[in-house]
């Protein structure tokens, strides 16, 4: 009795029908995949165009204050600072403030506009609240052009935004105001750098070498020891503070070989009032590449080159981001024979891996053994 | 299985009560009877059979079925007697024409939900028509309808089977057969069997007999002649006589007459011996 | 048990499939266009919201300036003295393609550096990827959507020629972005140092979009006070869609039309469903049927009706909303300029709409008829007397209904200020006259009969059409609606079309005019108005002025001494509004504007100007069918004054002594302009024709709603007058068995069905008038804030009472021919 009526069959197939067309139109949205991270080192080593661009290929004066600015045809460059500084009430902070040129292109756009430029600016800001055992970083990119970021002298100014450093006086770099602030981050640093040792040149007169290729080289000078006074701010918190900061200035156009995977590098004020600079240039098969280097400054500012055979560095202990899952040696083993240092220097805080788009740890450490002080690491590559 | 009993039925139309098409008419059918009610057209039997089968409601008067007043019914409760208790045949377009034989037969069973066996089946077979439950109505001959129209209003055996002119549209053959067929099988199990007929050859039949003239009862012919009963110019059996002296006419006073007649019994005709039916 | 009762509903449809089918075809027509036109809205509005977001992104506010844009160092200062980090400057300027017809196409120039927080589809570096550096660097470099990139068949790599201000320039695409919902539609992406120097804009961009809560969007509005405003970044693409809300209510509206006439053929095929199953249901009812249940199987049929004819509709109106939604937009971008291009977009909404619509009306209509079903006493006590009779009852009470709803809407329109009441008032007329349709037949039928007198034919036909009410009382109301519908919008189009072409001739009052992509300066009017048969020159400026509330249309106009400009006023007394114009601080502002801002003369409007807002007098409101969005007129010292900005973006020249069409001046005028790229001279009489090519495509989607309406009433009434016919086979039969013949025959039955359409197309006429006025005066007014004249011509009638009667007759042919041929016994044994 109760036989199909074609008439619902038919209605059946109409509905059917139309769910199925319904179906069809609406298709499903895929999300985008994030981006990743990248390694600071591929972005160092050689590229194809590399010959276009100017490169450190020998020694060379330095001309200041000129050379405290921006050399526009070399394809990186950086103001690079770091510091460890003390609070009236005794808490610990570590600073790190970088600004990056990198320019694009050898030579500048032909184009009839104030925005037109070839030189994109990166700037990294991190503060450490040691005592509380936090770090906070921020990055930042702008174009070099319209007066956003740039870097001029006489006096020099080095700018991103509203992150900037600014000498005092018209021909001297120092007494130089550094300010930086991040609000999203709650971050802030406002210091008043001297210089109590003069500049010292790294490599040979300032042309360092990084690999085979003599090209593979950065022009290289740092201030080992300046005070710093201020205030920073972070979190809620702000605070008097002073303690002593390093710059390090470089610039070049291909720094690293092929084959280099990173390096670390250490900045350490003694409390002896010796500065300690060595870098390890790693392979990737992990050895040591022999153009690593360092440089020994006395208390008086004169300063000797150390050679990668002149020290050694073992990681005593590691530490792995949950962010990344890189193992960085966070706590190491450094011994410079000829100047008899047997140094163990420790992260003041273990999770000091800079969360930004090109990956790397970078964080305050302290020094004991045989001898003591404070200091500034660096780790790329891992 | 209940009387049927009425009391001063009147019907009247719209706003003309004084063209009454039944005019105070009572009576009393008691359960099992065949009743023929006839007259000549238009005299009020159909309206009569309408208000005893809860078709329509008397503008005055009463129809009692097992002592209960119709017009005191709801709707629902009326259609739900005629639905369970009653079984209708009309003279014509009896049968739902967007429905095949089968289904027309099976409407009754559906609707007071009688689980369907074979009953379907089983009265084609007794009104002659088996095998064609899949015809459409539309492709029988009008006797062939009247009989599927007869099983249909047995089908769910209601106590009463009410048939205005069954067989008016029919030929004389067919009509015999339709009438003989309608008697049996109410006999067979009892039915009250209420017809209304122009012909008169079905009187003999009859239980009861009641004839209608101009809304009224009124005595039946004593001698129904066979071939005169089809005529409709009767004389009739009660005109006043003319005199002055108080001789009561009784011709227009509602009376209730009915004249008995035995089964078998009175009148017969030849056209009564039929096949095939019960005694 | 539903089981067997529902099978005699089916088979009875099955058993009449060709009324069955037109019912159905009626409920999809009317579904179809209710999907359709949804549809095609909700696209055009997604499409409109896309193009706002696309370019605007997440910017919550935006920084702008006047005329001149905002001084590119404001955004340094921000960067560097005021530390906003998530602050964007964009450049955005108007190019085409080279080539016939140009398409035109936005340049957008943004810094990739500070997109990041602003997520436009084609802005930042995430999806640049590699082609970053060459953006930047490269000479000349765009970027494209992919979408855009095959609709102008080209990849990465290629070059692409554009036009930017008049100038041929060459661009190179150096990047195709995946743009999966094609949202970089029309937008060519460069370095916005590219876009500075390709739209020679240096020292100037057009806005720093900022994403910024309250507050620091407060006090950076302090902050740059004096040299630009803080403006919230939705005002213009808000503004857009709001005035483009109206011209959609409108479709809306029309598309409910066709919603109440395909209501109409489903009570009318279920009306005569009841009537054709009468009798079947006085058996049912005698075998103890109860009320309810054949009410439910009316309803039921209904709903398979309504079911089959959504389906279908949905389907079709899928279909019908492909073509539409291309209209709606081309609408919308002629008259709005909207950068609105999109596709058709699916919504539930618009689909559930239909649903509504099918199954719900079907249900609706089928109500009365099915209560009318179920009160069918048994055994049909009732004659077909009897019938007529409640018929004609029935009439007196639609009549009652009708004037009441007359009045009811009357009193809407009259009583309310909004679009809405409008339409509710319009429906409600709409239904009243249908109401009084059938009484109207009557009343037609009443006084043909004394013609009819001494010819038996012509008294068949006439009681034949009138005497049947019952059923032809709503085909003719059905009808008699449509019919109104169609005229009563070519009315109303005709009366728009006239009012334009007076307002064209009466403002082109120029000779020529001289028009160029970029900007014009005094210094070439001046030497246009030293042209010998040059009389004067009127400079013009039209500048968008960003406000809080979306941009402001003004037009600068500067005339010689003696003369004011060619305008009707509307308000505000002529001589004193023109010379308040010439000399005060006064400004006339256009009917849309006047009326979207409620200003009468007399009022002040508050503009912003420089560093603060200016009060200026409204002196007259004028006619102007330019722009929906309004326009503020002001003289072009008064503009100068307040804005700094000498640039012309037009100059009327009117020739001397009114001679003849000189083509020597043309040459002269276009001598003049040939250092001026892209520079034209058009005269007025191009103008003149361009504007109504224009009206007319605008007005390309009504025509086609209008004629869909019709079709629907088509389909109905030849169902409806089909049915009649078919109904009354037995009565043809026994004329046939008198003696009429059959030539006769067909004249009584194209007769009758004639009159009845020629009855609806009658009492569509002034129902007609009804609504073309109320469209004229009313809604259009309350939409647009348009006023305009009457037009009333013969020729729309005409074609009304023509549709009525042609498909009046169309539905006598097959009936006329069935009953022509089928045996007279036949016919007379139906009953």
């Amino acid at each position: 009795m109760r036989r199909m009526d074609p008439t619902v069959l038919a209605l059946a197939a109409l509905v059917g029908l139309a769910a199925g067309i319904g179906w069809w139109r609406f298709g499903g949205l895929a999300d985008d995949a994030p981006a990743d991270s990248q390694n600071l080192a591929e972005l160092m080593g050689p590229s194809a165009d590399a010959d276009a661009f100017a490169r450190v290929t020998g020694p060379r004066p330095l001309d200041f204050p000129a050379d405290h600015g921006a050399h526009p045809d070399h394809r990186t460059e950086w103001w690079y600072f770091t510091g460890n500084l003390t609070s009236e009430e005794g808490r610990a902070y570590g600073f790190q403030l970088t600004l990056f040129r990198s320019a694009l292109a050898p030579t500048p756009p032909d184009k009839d506009s104030d925005w037109a430029t070839r030189q994109a600016w990166m700037g990294h800001f991190a503060l450490t609240d040691i005592s509380a055992g936090e770090h906070r970083a921020s990055e930042r990119y702008q174009r070099g052009a319209l007066g956003l970021a740039g870097a001029t002298v006489q006096p020099v100014r080095v700018w991103l935004d509203d992150w900037e450093i600014r000498s005092e006086g018209p021909d001297t770099l120092f007494p130089l105001r550094v300010q930086a602030r991040e609000s999203e981050a709650g971050i802030a640093i406002d210091l008043r750098l001297e210089a109590t040792k003069g500049h010292v040149l790294q490599g040979d007169r300032g042309y360092s070498r990084k690999g085979r290729d003599p090209a593979n080289a950065s022009r290289y000078y740092s201030y080992t020891r300046l005070q710093a006074a201020g205030s920073v701010e972070f979190a809620d918190q702000s605070a008097q503070v002073s303690g002593s900061a390093w710059l390090d200035r470089e610039w070049s156009t291909s720094a690293l070989d092929e084959g280099q995977q990173g390096w670390d590098w250490f900045a350490l004020q003694l409390t002896d009032g010796r500065d300690l600079m060595v870098y390890r240039l790693r392979r990737e098969d992990g050895r040591t590449d022999p153009n690593s280097a360092g440089i020994l400054v006395d208390a008086a500012g004169a300063a000797t080159p150390l050679a990668a055979g002149d020290f050694t560095l073992t990681p005593t202990r590691y530490w792995r981001s949950p962010r990344t899952g890189s193992r960085y040696p966070v706590a190491w083993e450094l011994s410079v024979p000829s100047a008899g240092l047997r140094l163990a220097v420790t992260a003041r805080v273990d999770a000091q891996e800079m969360p930004t788009t090109v990956r790397y740890w970078e964080g305050a450490v302290s020094v004991s053994g045989s001898a003591s002080g404070v200091g500034y690491l660096e780790m790329t590559g891992y | 299985m209940a009387d049927i009993s009425f009391e001063a039925l009147t019907r009247w139309y719209g706003d003309s009560p004084q063209h009454r098409v039944l005019d105070g008419i009572s009576g009393h059918i008691r359960a099992g009877e065949f009743v023929v009610v006839v007259g000549r057209s238009g005299s009020g039997k159909s309206t009569l059979l309408n208000l005893l089968g809860g078709l329509d409601l008397p503008s005055r008067g009463t129809v009692r079925i097992d002592g209960a007043d119709l017009a005191t019914l709801s709707d629902r409760a009326l259609t739900g007697l005629r639905r369970a208790r009653m079984g209708f045949v009309f003279q014509a377009y009896n049968l739902i024409p967007t429905l095949s034989v089968g289904d027309n037969l099976r409407l009754p069973l559906s609707l007071n939900g009688i689980a369907e066996r074979d009953q379907v089946s089983e009265w084609l077979a007794r009104v002659g028509l088996e095998g064609r439950e899949a015809a459409w109505p539309d492709e029988l001959s009008g006797g062939e309808q009247q009989r599927v129209a007869i099983a249909r209003a047995l089908i769910h055996e209601p106590e009463f089977i009410l048939a205005d002119e069954p067989t008016g549209n029919l030929d004389l053959d067919n009509a015999e057969r339709v009438i003989a067929l309608l008697d049996g099988l109410c006999r067979e199990s009892g039915r009250t069997l209420i017809m209304v007929t122009h012909a008169r050859e079905v009187v003999g039949l009859a239980d009861q007999l009641l004839t209608i003239r101009e809304g009224r009862l009124v005595e039946a012919d004593e001698d129904v002649a066979p071939g005169a009963a089809a005529s409709a110019d009767a004389p009739e059996p009660d005109a006043p006589e003319p005199s002055g002296d108080n001789t009561s006419a009784d011709s227009a006073d509602a009376q209730t007459d009915s004249t008995p007649t035995r089964p078998g019994g009175g009148v017969t005709h030849p056209a009564m011996m039929r096949k095939g039916s019960s005694s | 048990m539903n089981s067997l009762l529902g099978r005699i509903g089916r088979n009875d449809l099955r058993r009449h499939p060709v009324q069955t089918a037109l019912a159905i075809v009626g409920v999809a027509i009317a579904v179809a266009v209710v999907v359709a036109v949804d549809l095609a809205n909700h696209s055009a509005r997604e499409a409109m919201q896309v193009s706002v977001e696309s370019v605007a992104g997440r910017a919550t506010h935006q920084i702008v300036g006047g005329p001149g844009g905002v001084d590119e160092q404001l955004y340094t200062r921000l960067r560097t003295e005021l530390g906003v980090r998530d602050a964007a400057p964009v450049i955005e300027g108007g190019v085409t393609l080279a080539g016939e017809g140009g398409r035109p196409l936005t340049l957008l120039g943004l810094d990739a550096f500070a997109e990041g927080p602003f997520q436009r589809p084609l802005g930042s570096g995430d999806s640049l990827g590699d082609s970053f550096n060459d953006l930047l660097l490269g000479d000349r470099a765009v970027a494209l959507g992919a979408g855009e990139a095959r609709r102008l068949g080209v990849t990465a790599g290629d070059s692409l020629a554009l036009r930017i201000a008049g100038r041929a320039v060459d661009v190179r695409v150096v990047a195709v972005v995946d743009d999966r919902e094609d949202r970089a539609r029309g937008l060519v992406l460069a370095d916005i140092a590219t876009a500075q120097a390709l739209l020679r804009q240096q020292g100037r961009i057009d806005r720093i979009d900022l994403i910024a809560d309250a507050d620091t969007a407060a006090a950076l509005a302090e902050a740059v006070a004096g040299q630009a405003r803080v403006v919230p970044a939705a005002a213009s693409g808000n503004a857009v869609l709001e005035m483009t809300r109206a011209f959609q209510i409108n479709l809306t509206a029309l598309s409910l039309l066709a919603v109440v006439v395909g209501a109409f053929l489903v009570f009318n095929t279920l009306s005569f469903v009841a009537v054709r199953r009468r009798e079947a249901i006085g058996i049912l009812r005698a075998m103890g049927v109860q009320r309810h249940e054949i009410l439910t199987r009316i309803l039921g049929d209904a709903l398979l009706i309504g079911l089959a004819g959504t389906l279908l509709g949905l389907l079709l109106g899928f279909g019908l909303a492909h073509a539409l939604v291309g209209l709606v937009l081309q609408t919308v971008t002629d008259v709005y300029f909207a950068r609105a291009a999109g596709d058709l977009r699916l919504s539930a909404l618009s689909l559930a709409a239909g649903v509504l619509v099918g199954l719900g009306g079907a249900l609706v209509a089928a109500l009365a008829p099915a209560r009318e079903a179920a009160s069918i006493p048994p055994r049909a006590a009732l004659s077909r007397a009897d019938l007529e009779d409640r018929a004609r009852r029935l009439a007196w009470q639609a009549g009652l209904a009708g004037v009441l709803a007359l009045a009811l809407g009357a009193a809407f329109i009259v009583f309310s200020q909004g679009l809405i009441p409008g339409f509710i008032g319009l429906f409600a007329v709409i239904l009243g006259a249908a109401f009084l349709a059938p009484l109207f037949t009557r009343f037609a039928g009443a006084a043909l009969r004394p013609l009819a007198r001494g010819r038996p034919l012509g008294g068949l036909i006439v009681e034949g059409a009138v005497a049947s009410l019952s059923r032809t009382g709503v085909a003719v109301a059905a009808l008699s609606v449509a019919v109104a519908a169609v005229i009563g919008v070519s009315v109303m189009i005709e009366s728009f079309r006239e009012s334009v072409i007076d307002w064209l001739q009466g403002s082109l009052a120029a000779d020529y005019y001289v028009t160029a992509p970029g900007p014009l300066d005094d210094a070439t009017a001046d030497a246009i108005a030293a042209l010998p048969a040059v009389g004067w020159v009127s400079r013009s400026r039209f500048h968008d002025l960003q406000t809080a509330t979306g941009p402001v249309a003004i037009w600068a106009l500067g005339l010689p001494e003696e003369r004011h400009p060619a305008l009707e006023l509307r308000a505000g007394e002529p001589e004193a509004a023109f010379a308040a114009f010439a000399s005060e601080r006064a400004v006339l502002v256009s009917e849309p504007f006047a009326a979207r801002r409620d200003l009468a003369p007399g009022d002040g409007l508050s503009l912003p100007a420089g560093d603060s807002n200016v009060t200026l007098t409204v002196a007259g409101v004028y006619r102007d069918y330019g722009s929906p969005t309004g326009v503020v007129l002001m003289r072009r010292a008064l503009y100068q004054q307040l804005f700094a900005d000498t640039t012309l973006s037009g100059i009327g020249v009117h020739v001397a002594n009114a001679a003849p069409g000189d083509d020597a001046l043309q040459a002269r005028l276009e001598g003049v302009l040939a250092g001026l790229p892209g520079a034209r001279v058009t005269d007025n009489a191009a103008v003149f024709e361009q504007s109504l090519i224009i009206f007319d495509r605008t007005f390309a989607i009504t025509e086609v709603l209008r004629w869909l309406a019709g079709l629907v009433a088509f389909v109905g009434v030849v169902s409806a007058l089909m049915a009649l016919h078919l109904d009354r086979r037995r009565e043809f039969a026994v004329l046939r068995a008198v003696g009429l013949g059959r030539g006769g025959l067909g004249t009584v039955i194209g007769g009758q069905s004639g009159l009845l359409g020629l009855a609806a197309g009658l009492w569509a006429i002034p129902l007609g008038i009804a609504l073309a006025g109320l469209l004229v005066f009313v809604i259009n007014r309350r939409a647009f804030g348009w006023t305009m004249g009457f037009e009333l011509h013969a020729l729309p009638l005409v074609e009304g009472v023509a549709l009525a009667v042609v498909a009046a007759l169309l539905a006598a042919v097959q009936p006329a021919w069935r009953a022509g041929r089928e045996a007279i016994a036949t016919g007379l044994r139906r009953e």
